[in-house]
């Protein structure tokens, strides 16, 4: 396999404005990608693009070495998942919720069960199962949120500001399951995120995006320690 | 109070308040069926037409339910296009007409309820590989309230309706008389009590339905209770 992802010429434009425009970006097997940049840069749109969840004006995307297209859609999405920044709960207990991928995967309950116990302790979460989503923090549905995604072991992760808001206990225990996850399985992460620190302690390579183009891109952390545009510069010393 | 109980031991009474019960349920069951359908459809595709066609069911969700006898009875009468088939003035028919009037009315209903849960819930469906039916399920299980209400509109408003059914069934004692046609026929004859007391039944039926169907699936704390708890 030479690459997981893809880009090449990305562009998604709404009637008036562009909002991202990629012109090549290849991101390998294995590999913990960051993208960077402040709220609104397009990191989301880009992530959501990968996703199959949202159409792109141009370009070409390529997952799993193969160009997406509509045809193949439905069966690259079950190789990946992407976790929202603010992921939505369905009705039901913590069960309901880590289980539902597995549901749709057709896993006997017994093999839905074991798997949600591995993940839940992964997560910090060991016991969740039977507490009903509305009686956890937010802290605790981002982990359910990821825990609902690594239960389905995709070989590419999307995680779209996945502790944003959290307090610095949960921030460490998301960190902690995410580069486990992605080190074990050898699963290709890309995680978008506005927080510097983070995007050193998660990221082997990432890209910094503005206004939906791409600023500047290497390999972490020395993007971030010796940044070469004016951009970065100015954002890192806001963050 | 004597002669209302007294009127339930009659055959002829308590056989118009099955009758009204089995149209009004049976057309609540195949007009809820399409209409949650068409409803679900129209809440998660887009396709061209769609504008067109929700105005068309919004509008339909206010017919007057004449019109539509007006039009089943054209259908069915002798020399209608489904004359053929002898329907008119049998339970078939009222039950067709409901179908007509209750079908909008989930249909719109529950688009609404769909349509507003669809941007939440599907692309975390989508992402954890749910397909097209899946997808339905889910939808349809997190929008269930909404779609618990579209029916109990829908049955209230079937079971409180009179002007079709009065035109397509034809309120004959035995065969087509329901408790609201009869309403109309004992009002006009003068017995104002067997009027009331059909009435009350009318409400009691409702009542009992929606306060099953309420107190079973709808009730839960609500945030502003939680919030003046101590």
């Amino acid at each position: 396999m030479k690459s997981m992802v893809l880009l090449n010429q990305l562009t998604v434009k709404t009637a008036n404005k562009t909002l991202l425009e990629i012109g090549s970006l290849e991101i390998e097997k294995g590999e913990r990608y960051t993208i960077m940049g402040p709220s609104g840069a397009g990191k989301s749109t880009l992530l959501k693009c990968v996703a199959t969840l949202k159409p792109y004006s141009g370009g070409e995307i390529y997952l799993f070495d193969e160009k997406l297209v509509n045809k193949n859609k439905k069966r690259l999405r079950k190789k990946m998942v992407y976790v929202a920044q603010q992921e939505v709960m369905f009705n039901g207990n913590v069960e309901d919720n880590v289980g539902l991928g597995l549901k749709f995967r057709r896993f006997v309950k017994k093999e839905r069960q074991e798997k949600i116990k591995k993940v839940l302790k992964l997560v910090g979460l060991e016991g969740y199962e039977k507490r009903n989503v509305e009686s956890l923090s937010g802290g605790e549905l981002q982990r359910i949120a990821l825990a609902r995604a690594l239960v389905l072991e995709p070989e590419l992760l999307l995680l779209d500001e996945p502790t944003a808001n959290l307090d610095p206990f949960n921030v460490q225990m998301m960190e902690q399951a995410i580069i486990h996850y992605c080190q074990s399985k050898g699963a290709t992460l890309i995680l978008a995120t506005h927080n510097m620190n983070q995007a050193k302690r998660i990221g082997q390579h990432g890209l910094f995006i503005m206004s939906g183009k791409v600023i500047e891109s290497g390999d972490l952390p020395n993007l971030l320690d010796h940044p070469n545009t004016k951009e970065l510069i100015e954002f890192l010393e806001w963050a | 109070m004597k002669e209302w109980i007294s009127l339930f031991k009659e055959e002829t009474i308590l056989e118009i308040i099955k009758l009204s019960l089995q149209v009004s349920l049976t057309a609540l069951i195949i007009g809820g069926i399409i209409g949650i359908l068409a409803g679900t459809t129209l809440g998660i595709y887009s396709f061209r037409g769609k504008k067109i066609i929700l105005s068309v069911v919004y509008t339909l969700m206010g017919v007057p339910p004449v019109l539509i006898g007006v039009v089943v009875y054209l259908l069915l009468s002798r020399h209608g296009v489904l004359g053929s088939l002898q329907l008119l003035f049998t339970p078939t028919a009222m039950i067709i007409a409901q179908i007509i009037l209750v079908t909008p009315i989930v249909t719109g209903l529950t688009y609404s309820a769909i349509s507003s849960n669809e941007r939440k819930f599907s692309p975390a469906a989508l992402t954890l590989g749910a397909n097209d039916f899946q997808l339905w399920m889910v939808l349809l299980r997190e929008s269930r309230r909404g779609i618990i209400t579209a029916c109990l509109s829908a049955f209230g408003r079937a079971i409180s309706e009179v002007g079709a059914v009065m035109l397509v069934g034809g309120n004959i004692e035995g065969s087509t008389r329901v408790m609201t046609t009869a309403m109309i026929l004992e009002t006009r004859q003068g017995n104002f009590n067997v009027a009331l007391a059909l009435g009350a039944v009318l409400l009691f039926i409702s009542f009992f339905i929606n306060f099953f169907v309420l107190w079973r699936f709808m009730f839960t704390k609500t945030s502003f209770q939680e919030a003046i708890q101590l």
